[in-house]
Formats: structure tokens, sequence, C-alpha cells
């Protein structure tokens, strides 16, 4: 695989970053929102929900930059 | 209900959920909008700009996929902040049960108070709705005496239908007083 894509793109690497942060908050956000909600099928929506759009935006940045 | 969250005792029964009344919720939502939207908005205008600008040397359009990945990027930071702001809402919670009062107050993911008020050392509850928007939908400040020897003074903001919570709250201190529960 050639990582010089990353070197090469810095919008990739900006990408790269957010989606570290996003996968490290949304772990966060699952965990507390699970332990201490009381109405589990309510925050199970929404928690499903804001995963897969800030996915989908992770996603669709990759690609474009990638293309650019 | 997931009521593990409140450990409840074995005859306890929850007799109220409450959460803040939505328009704290709507207030930031709008703040966040505005965020989400003000770099599309600027890049627009500087895009309509540059368009009114026939001498400028190159062209701006050329660097609207840039744009774009940049700004994908932003609202991911976005989603992030509405995901922290929903979440505070939905866990700041007064329950009122047979025997006692929870208030959880979570103020961010390594934040969160808990406290409990047992009805039968209920004093006295007051209730304030001040201003046009409080009456007009309905929602208030509630607090709560009690003969306690920690504090004894407890105060909710921006509680909904907070006349009918007193209500419950009082009705449940009685049965609690004449040993209904």
């Amino acid at each position: 695989m050639d990582l010089t894509i990353l070197h090469d793109n810095m919008l990739l690497l900006i990408t790269l970053a957010t989606a570290l942060i996003f996968a490290l908050f949304s772990i966060m956000l699952w965990y507390h929102a699970l332990r201490y909600t009381l109405n589990r099928r309510k925050t199970m929506i929404f928690l499903v929900t804001q995963t897969v759009v800030g996915t989908l935006l992770l996603v669709l940045s990759a690609i474009l930059a990638i293309q650019l | 209900m997931n009521a593990d969250v409140l450990s409840l005792e074995a005859n306890e029964r929850v007799l109220a959920v409450v959460h803040r009344h939505w328009l704290t919720l709507a207030l930031r939502l709008f703040s966040i909008t505005i965020f989400a939207l003000f770099p599309l908005v600027t890049w627009i205008i500087v895009l309509i700009g540059a368009g009114l600008t026939p001498t400028l040397p190159y062209d701006l359009t050329q660097y609207t996929p840039h744009f774009a990945v940049l700004y994908a990027n932003w609202l991911v930071y976005i989603i992030i902040i509405l995901g922290q702001t929903l979440l505070n809402h939905h866990l700041d919670v007064w329950v009122v049960t047979s025997d006692r009062i929870v208030s959880v107050d979570q103020q961010g993911f390594f934040s969160r108070s808990t406290g409990s008020f047992q009805l039968r050392r209920l004093r006295d509850v007051n209730v304030e709705v001040r201003g046009i928007l409080p009456t007009l939908l309905n929602y208030g400040t509630i607090e709560i005496e009690t003969a306690s020897d920690g504090p004894s003074e407890f105060r909710a903001h921006h509680i909904p239908r907070p006349l009918e919570l007193k209500e419950i709250i009082m009705a449940a201190n009685t049965a609690v007083t004449a040993g209904e529960y």
C-alpha cells in the first residue's frame, strides 16, 4: 500500500485526524449514553444516527481528498 | 425505562421523569446551527464577490472541492459538539419516586453529579415562573427545602410545567408521611 499519498495530501491527513477524534468521541459518547440513559431505545436511535452521519461525512471527505 | 440507573428500592415506584424545557436545547441547537453554516455562507459570499470582480487573476471556484473537504471535516466537529449537547440535555433529569427525588446533572463526559432527597424530609416546595416566555411556554424554577444535615436547599431551572411537578411532589410527600407507600 502506497502511503506516500498521505504525505502528499494534507487534506487526507486532516480527514484521518478528524476520523480518529470522531472515533474516540463516539466511543465515549456510546459508553456514557448507554450507561446513564433512562430510555435505551431512544438513545440507541440517536447514537446510531449520529455515528452514521459522521461516518458518511468522513467517507465523503476522504473520497474528495483522494480525488484531488 | 432503564431504572437500574436510579438504583430503586424494592417497593419504590417512579412517579415522574422531568428533563429541562425544550427551549434551552433549542437555543443551543440554534447557535450550533449558526456555527455549522458560517463557513458555507462565507464561501458562497466569497464566490459571489469573486464573480463580481472580473479583474481577479485566478478562478476561486477551482478551490470548491478543497473547501468541500474542509467543510465536511468541520461538520464532523459540529456533530461532535451536537452529540455532547444532546447527551447533556438528555441525561440532565429529575426523577420523582414514591420515596425520594433524584436529581442528575450531567456536565460533560467526566463530570456528573447526582443528588437524592428523601420525600419524608421535605419541608417546602416553591415554584417561580418569571417572564413572558416562561409564562407563555410554562416553564420555571422549582426550589425544594429539606430538613437534612447536608445541603437543605435545592433549585432546578427551566423545568417544564413546574406547578404540576410541585403537585406530584406534594402528593408523594403526603403519601410517604401517611405511610401509604
